[in-house]
C-alpha cells in the first residue's frame, strides 16, 4: 500500500487567449477588476514517443484555456474532451496583482466549491479553478497564475496493491467498448460504472445510491475522464472526486477506481490505455474542521509557487516583427544561396559614414539592407533644397527654414524606415590641411578633432564620404593609426572611385604587399582645391546614377572584406588575374579588389591594385607616428602650414630630385645625319 | 500540375481516408464560407530545455506540505499545422505555428532550436536528395503571412516552387492511365515527401 500521488493539472493557454483578454480588458473590463466566468477543457490522458529515445513521455495533464473560453457561444469543446467551469480575476497594476490576498480569493473560491459539490450535492463543480492576471498592453507581457482547488483527505488515500494496471486486465474488451460508446455519446468528466468483469452499465454520479442498490462491491467502480498519461498517476480531478464521495457517502473506505483515458477503441493488438486501480482510506476521515483543507496554486515553470509571466511583444510589438522580417530575409539568403555567410559579422560591424550626401544616403540603405544595426552620420550641413531628389533620406519639408541638420536628419529617417536601426548623426566639421585653422577657432577644432577620433575609434568601418580631396586625410591617418577598414568612394562627372584602405606597415605581417590608401599616388600632399572653384566644381555635379552605383559598390565591398578572415589584411587579387579566377580566389562572395574604377560612359568597372607607398601624406608610418606623439601639434601644421607634410614624408627631397634630374637632361640637337624614326 | 480548389478538397478528403498518422488530420472550413476549407492538426513537441526565467520575481506563495501531488512538469510545445490552399499557385502550402504552454508563439531561433525543420542554423544545407532538376533551394523559402480562412499570423513555405518539384516525382511514379483520384492522393503524398526534406513530421 503506497500514498496515493495525483499528477496535477497543468495550465496550457493558447495564444488566442491573450489576445481575447486583451481585448476583454480594453472593451469590457477596463479598469474593473470584478471576476470573470471563463470555461476551460481537459482532454483525455496521452502519451508520445520521443523520437530520439523511443520511450513514452507522457503529455502534461492539461487545463486548456483558449480564445473561446471568455464566453458560452464561442466557447467550442474539442474532441475527447470535457468542460470545466473557472473565474478569472484581472488586475490593473503589478503592484495590485502583486499584492492581493491570493489566499483570500482562493479560499472564497474553495467554499464555493464545497457548498455547491457538497451541500448541493453537484458535482460539476468539482473541476472549479481560478487564475489571476495582469495585462500590461503597452509592453506585451501578461502576468497569471492558476490555481486547481484540491480538498487534502486527512489521511491520505492509498493505493492497494497491485496498484495500478491496465484497464483490460479487469473488464473485458466488450465492457470497455460499452464504456466507450457511452462516453462518446455522454462525453461526462465523472461517471459510474456497473460491471461483472464482462458486461458494463455507466451510470451518473449524482444517482450513486440509485445505481448502486442491490450492487456487490466488487461489481461498483467509479470512472473519471482522466487527464493524466502517466501510467501510476491518476490526474487531479479524483482528488476531488474522492473528496466529494468521502463527505456525501461516509461509509465508504475503499473505492475501485477506473481511469479513463481512450479516446478510441484501440485497433488490432493494441492494448487499452485505461488504469484501474483500488484505492483506501487508512482510517477514517478527519471531519473536525467544516471544509477539509485544500491545495492547488500552480508552480511556475521554475518549479517555484510562483507567478508566470507570458511575454508576447517578439511576436505582437510591430518593431520587434520588423525586425524578426528583416532578419529572415538575410538568414533565408544564408539557408538557401550561402550557408557559409556569416551574417552576424556584418549586422554587428558599427560603421562610421563620413559625409551625409547623395553617398551617404545610398550607403546607409545598402547597410541596412544588410541587417547592419549600428550606422552613425558625420556632416556640417543643413539640407537644401537641390538634396532630397538626390539624397534618398531627405524630403522636401527637411529644406524648410534654412533646412534641417544633415547628419541628425538622416539617422532620423533611418529610425523611421526600420525602428530597430541604432542611428546617430553628428553635426561636425572635419578639419583639413590647407585650409588653416583662424586662431579664434582653434579651441572648436580641438573639440572637433577628439569627436572624430572617439567616433572613429568606437565603429568598426569609416566610409569616406565627403565631397571633397582634402578633408579625407584627417579620417585616413586617425582611421589608419587605429586599424580600422576604410572604405573610400569619389564621384566624377561620369566616373567614380571605390577603393579600400590598405592596413599601416606596423600591423601588416612580413612579406605581405601593403595596399594603399586614397593618397599614396599622390606626388603632392592634399591642398585647398575648394576655393576659387565654379559651381560645378563646387557642387560636384554628376550623372545622377553614378552615386548609387559607387555607394552600393562600396557597401558589397566591405562586406566582401568583412566576410574574409583576414578582414583588413585581405589581400587583392594579382594584376591581370582573370575574373573568374579572381572572385574564386577571393572570398565567398567573390573576388576583393582594391580599387575599382567606374566609368558609367562605357558602363566598365575596373579593378585596380594601388601598392602602398612609404613616402605617403596618408598612411605611411611616418605620418601616422606623428599624430599620434604630436597629437594636435602635428595636425595644425599640416592644417596651416604649406609643405609640412611634403617635409615631413621627404617628398619634398623627392621632388626636388625630380626637378634636378629633369634639369640635367641634355636636350642636345642630334649631330650628325639625323635619323627619321 | 496545378489543383482547382475543389481537387484540393477532394485530394485532402482522400488523405484523410489514408490517414494512419498518430495525430491525425481533421478537415476544417470557414463558418460562413463552407468552400474555404483546409487540413489541421495540433501535434505535441517535446521540449528538452526549461522554460524561459521569469526576470521579475512575484511574490512567492506558501501553500501547506503536499505529499499527494506527484512532481513532474514535463514541457511541450505545440505545433499547429494547416495545409491550406493557395488560389495564386494552384497548390496547397504549409501553415504552422509553435507555440509554448504559456501561449507564446516561438521567434524564429526558437523555432530552429525546436526540432521542427531537418536542419538548423549551424548545419549546412546539402541539395534535396530528390533529384529535382531545378537547381538551388534546399530549403524552401520561410515567409510569415496570415492563414487564409483564420487569418492569424502564421509562419508558412512560400509555395511557388512546390509545384515544378512534386510533379516530377508524380510523373516517376503514376502511370498516364491512373484515374483522378489516384493522381490526386499519388500527388498529396509526393507534396508530403517533398516538404518532408525540410519539415520534421
Amino acid at each position: 500500500m503506497t500514498v496515493l500521488q495525483f499528477a496535477p493539472f497543468s495550465s496550457l493557454v493558447q495564444p488566442a487567449f491573450w489576445h481575447e483578454l486583451t481585448s476583454l480588458k480594453i472593451d469590457v473590463l477596463q479598469l474593473s477588476d470584478d471576476s470573470v466566468p471563463i470555461n476551460a477543457s481537459y482532454a483525455l490522458g496521452k502519451s508520445i514517443k520521443d523520437r530520439e529515445t523511443g520511450k513514452d513521455i507522457a503529455l502534461g495533464c492539461n487545463l486548456t484555456v483558449g480564445g473561446g473560453s471568455f464566453s458560452n457561444d464561442s466557447f467550442q469543446l474539442p474532441p475527447n474532451s470535457v468542460r470545466a467551469s473557472g473565474i478569472l480575476k484581472n488586475f490593473n497594476t503589478v503592484e495590485d496583482f502583486k499584492a492581493s490576498d491570493k489566499t483570500a480569493f482562493f479560499n472564497q473560491v474553495t467554499d464555493e466549491i464545497w457548498e455547491t459539490a457538497i451541500t448541493k450535492r453537484d458535482p460539476s463543480a468539482l473541476t472549479k479553478f481560478l487564475v489571476i492576471t495582469f495585462a500590461d498592453l503597452k509592453k506585451y507581457k501578461f502576468f497569471y497564475w492558476f490555481a486547481f482547488p484540491a480538498f487534502v483527505s486527512k489521511p491520505a488515500w492509498e493505493i492497494l496493491d497491485p496498484g495500478w494496471t491496465n484497464a483490460d486486465e479487469t473488464f473485458s474488451p466488450d465492457a470497455l467498448r460499452s464504456i466507450h460508446q457511452h462516453l462518446q455519446a455522454n462525453p461526462t468528466p465523472f461517471f459510474l460504472i456497473k460491471s461483472d468483469g464482462n458486461k458494463a452499465e455507466v451510470g451518473d454520479l449524482e444517482k450513486y445510491q440509485e445505481f448502486f442498490a442491490g450492487v456487490t462491491q466488487s461489481s461498483q467502480a467509479i470512472g473519471f475522464h482522466d487527464p493524466s498519461g502517466l501510467p501510476t498517476n491518476p490526474g487531479w480531478p479524483l482528488r476531488n472526486l474522492l473528496a466529494y464521495l468521502a463527505a456525501l457517502y461516509p461509509n465508504i473506505t475503499t473505492l475501485r477506481i477506473l481511469c479513463w483515458r481512450d479516446a478510441e477503441v484501440p485497433s488490432g493488438n493494441a492494448p487499452w490505455k485505461s488504469r484501474f486501480g483500488t484505492v483506501s482510506l487508512p482510517s477514517p476521515i478527519d471531519k473536525s474542521a467544516a471544509r477539509p483543507s485544500a491545495v492547488g496554486w500552480e508552480k511556475n515553470v521554475q518549479g517555484k509557487l510562483g507567478a508566470r509571466l507570458a511575454d508576447l511583444a517578439p511576436m505582437m510589438d510591430p518593431s520587434r516583427l520588423a525586425d524578426q522580417a528583416v532578419d529572415l530575409n538575410l538568414k533565408l539568403m544564408r539557408w538557401r544561396i550561402l550557408p557559409a555567410l556569416d551574417l552576424d559579422k556584418v549586422s554587428s560591424t558599427k560603421c562610421l559614414l563620413l559625409g551625409a550626401g547623395t553617398l551617404g544616403c545610398y550607403v546607409a540603405r545598402v547597410l541596412m539592407g544588410w541587417g547592419v544595426r549600428n550606422i552613425t552620420f558625420v556632416d556640417s550641413a543643413r539640407v537644401s533644397f537641390s538634396n532630397p531628389v538626390r539624397q534618398p533620406l531627405f524630403e522636401f519639408e527637411d529644406c524648410m527654414d534654412g533646412g534641417k541638420v544633415k547628419a541628425v536628419c538622416a539617422a532620423d529617417r533611418l529610425k523611421k524606415i526600420f525602428p530597430g536601426v541604432n542611428a546617430v548623426g553628428h553635426e561636425l566639421s572635419v578639419p583639413m590641411p590647407g585650409h588653416p585653422v583662424p586662431p579664434a577657432s582653434v579651441d572648436k577644432t580641438k573639440k572637433d578633432i577628439e569627436t572624430l577620433e572617439k567616433l572613429i575609434d568606437e565603429h568598426d568601418a569609416i566610409f569616406l564620404l565627403m565631397d571633397s580631396r582634402e578633408s579625407r586625410w584627417l579620417p585616413t591617418v586617425v582611421g589608419a593609426s587605429k586599424g580600422k577598414i576604410i572604405l573610400n568612394s569619389a564621384l566624377g562627372f561620369d566616373t567614380y572611385l571605390v577603393m579600400r584602405h590598405g592596413a599601416r606597415a606596423k600591423i601588416t605581417p612580413a612579406g605581405h604587399q601593403r595596399l594603399g590608401c586614397y593618397y599614396c599616388n599622390d606626388v603632392v600632399a592634399p591642398a585647398d582645391s575648394l576655393t576659387d572653384r565654379t559651381l560645378d566644381q563646387m557642387c560636384t555635379v554628376t550623372r545622377p546614377g553614378l552615386a548609387s552605383i559607387a555607394a552600393a559598390t562600396a557597401v558589397e565591398l566591405l562586406v566582401s572584406v568583412i566576410q574574409h578572415p583576414k578582414g583588413l589584411l585581405a589581400p587583392a587579387p594579382k594584376p591581370n588575374t582573370p575574373p573568374e579566377d579572381a572572385a574564386s580566389e577571393g572570398g565567398i562572395l567573390g573576388m576583393i579588389p582594391h580599387q575599382l574604377r567606374g566609368f558609367l560612359a562605357q558602363f566598365r568597372n575596373v579593378p585596380i591594385v594601388g601598392a602602398a607607398y612609404d613616402k605617403c601624406t596618408g598612411c605611411s608610418e611616418t605620418v601616422i607616428t606623428a599624430y599620434e606623439t604630436q597629437g594636435y601639434e602635428m595636425l595644425e601644421k599640416a592644417f596651416n602650414e604649406t609643405g609640412y607634410l611634403e617635409k615631413l614624408t621627404g617628398l619634398d627631397k623627392l621632388y626636388e630630385e625630380a626637378t634636378a634630374v629633369m634639369e640635367n637632361v641634355d636636350f642636345d640637337e642630334a649631330e650628325g645625319d639625323g635619323d627619321d624614326f | 500540375m496545378s489543383l482547382t480548389r475543389p481537387q484540393f478538397e477532394r485530394a485532402c478528403k482522400l488523405l484523410l481516408e489514408g490517414d494512419d498518422s498518430c495525430t491525425p488530420w481533421s478537415w476544417k472550413s470557414h463558418q460562413a464560407f463552407q468552400h474555404l476549407g483546409y487540413l489541421e492538426r495540433t501535434v505535441s513537441i517535446p521540449v528538452k530545455s526549461p522554460g524561459n526565467p521569469l526576470d521579475e520575481t512575484v511574490e512567492i506563495l506558501v501553500e501547506e506540505d503536499d505529499s499527494a501531488a506527484v512532481n513532474s512538469s514535463p514541457n511541450f510545445l505545440s505545433w499547429d499545422q494547416y495545409i491550406v490552399y493557395s488560389p495564386s499557385f494552384g497548390v496547397p502550402a504549409f501553415y504552422f505555428i509553435v507555440w509554448d504552454q504559456q501561449g507564446v508563439q516561438l521567434t524564429l531561433d526558437q523555432l530552429l532550436q525546436s526540432g521542427v525543420f531537418r536542419f538548423d542554423s549551424s548545419t549546412k544545407l546539402d541539395k534535396t536528395p530528390f533529384g529535382v532538376s531545378e537547381p538551388g533551394s534546399a530549403f524552401p523559402l520561410l515567409s510569415q503571412g496570415d492563414h487564409p480562412v483564420l487569418g492569424i499570423r502564421c509562419w508558412h513555405f512560400h509555395p511557388c516552387e512546390s509545384s515544378t518539384a512534386v510533379d516530377e516525382l508524380v510523373n516517376d511514379v503514376i502511370i498516364p492511365t491512373a484515374s483522378e483520384d489516384d493522381r490526386l492522393r499519388c500527388w498529396m503524398e509526393m507534396w508530403f515527401l517533398v516538404l518532408g526534406s525540410a519539415v520534421n513530421f
